[in-house]
């Protein structure tokens, strides 16, 4: 892969339904790749497997198909990459040229100079006998942590020994990122599946440059249907850097019981099973290119998660 | 040291505001290890993604080469 091509990954979201020149050329060559699969797969109905763009494409520079595959069996997908280096040796693609513009383009949401970023791994352990081999994978995610609500544990800090996490922040953990998605991608909480939501803080320490703060929790969802949900707890301890106004440090462990499945996370081990989550602050290239995956099409529902 | 200065530390930590909240800070660096992925499992992060797609057309045209791009419903550098 490093020597024969140049890998780029991304939201299919942004790429399927953004507002973007990258949006336009790379929609221009989905809807004329004359592939009768990735046609299926686009005009599926909600329900029947998704209308979506998502999978691995061989494009030149220029926009020139050389193949779309959205399998995960790595037989077929060494197959796909093989075809599709032939082809481009083939049919090479034509010269271009980018405009400055595009090229300076914001490709995705990125989080702004305050906002601090701490990545969430969720992951089902022990894994139960038996299970299907996706529940071996590791569920990844950003967090993002806003200024005002950093302001709002310094107030609070000031004034109480133990106090409530801000209501924004509590309502993004819960509805967010204190979930099932090791299979792939969840359905976010609804407020009216938040059982409990019990976060409180304490300030431990204090330095010339941070505060650090310890908080623990408790937590519960249940679908609508009861079909889908979990009870669990989380504990952490994170700085906030006197100069900056940012999260630093932020370490948490939780440990939930689960059960259930969302609508695109099939082969859920049977019964209740053990979901672990880790997080940890993120600060290198990927944390500040990669948001969080309900931020899409609703930054301000992510921003303002209610309960 | 600096381990287990931070065990010591947050087992304090845990005893000290432990009021009203079950706590398992109780090798807390373990489990957090224990959730995150192995270099082997992130092996596939060094592969050299691209995350912006113009630039990438760019540098595959200076190149000579395809552009291998790899899309999912929540960006499989950061979601699932």
């Amino acid at each position: 892969m490093h020597d024969n091509f140049v890998v780029v990954a991304g939201d299919c979201k942004e790429l399927q339904n953004g507002h973007s020149s990258a949006r336009d050329w790379f929609m221009n060559i989905v809807m004329h790749a004359n592939n009768p699969d990735l046609t299926a797969q686009l005009g599926r109905l909600p329900g029947g497997g998704g209308d979506t763009a998502q999978g691995f494409y061989i494009i030149g520079a220029d926009g020139t198909y050389y193949g779309w595959d959205n399998s995960h069996y790595l037989p077929n997908v060494i197959k796909f990459i093989d075809k599709g280096l032939s082809d481009f040796h083939k049919r090479p693609p034509a010269h271009i040229e980018i405009a400055d513009s595009q090229l300076s383009e914001r490709f995705s949401a990125s989080p702004d100079a305050t906002t601090s970023v701490v990545r969430v791994f969720n992951r089902i352990s022990p894994l139960p006998d038996g299970c299907d081999e996706l529940n071996k994978s590791v569920g990844r995610d950003h967090l993002w942590i806003y200024a005002d609500e950093v302001q709002q544990l310094l107030a609070a800090s000031n004034s109480s020994a133990q106090f409530p996490l801000p209501k924004t922040l509590v309502g993004r953990l819960v509805r967010f990122h204190l979930i099932d998605n090791v299979r792939g991608e969840p359905d976010q909480w609804q407020p009216s599946d938040i059982k409990q939501a019990d976060f409180s803080a304490n300030l431990i320490t204090t330095t010339a440059h941070a505060k650090r703060f310890h908080f623990a929790a408790k937590y519960g969802q249940e679908a609508a249907d009861h079909q889908r949900g979990q009870t669990g707890q989380l504990e952490g301890t994170f700085d906030v850097l006197t100069d900056t106004g940012k999260v630093a440090n932020f370490r948490a462990y939780g440990k939930a019981v689960a059960w259930g499945r969302s609508t695109w996370t099939p082969g859920e081990p049977k019964g209740k099973f053990a979901l672990v989550t880790a997080m940890v602050s993120a600060d290198d290239p990927t944390s500040q290119v990669v948001p969080p995956q309900f931020y899409w099409g609703n930054g301000d529902g992510y921003r303002n998660a209610g309960l | 040291m600096a381990l287990l200065k931070h065990s010591i530390f947050l087992s304090l930590v845990a005893t000290f505001v432990g009021a009203g909240v079950a706590l398992a800070m109780t090798n807390f660096d373990t489990q957090i290890a224990s959730v995150i992925p192995t270099p082997q499992e992130d092996a596939w992060l060094n592969i050299g993604w691209r995350t912006n797609l113009m630039q990438a057309r760019l540098e595959a045209q200076r190149y000579n080469r395809p552009l291998f791009v790899w899309l999912m419903n929540g960006h499989p550098l950061g979601c699932t």
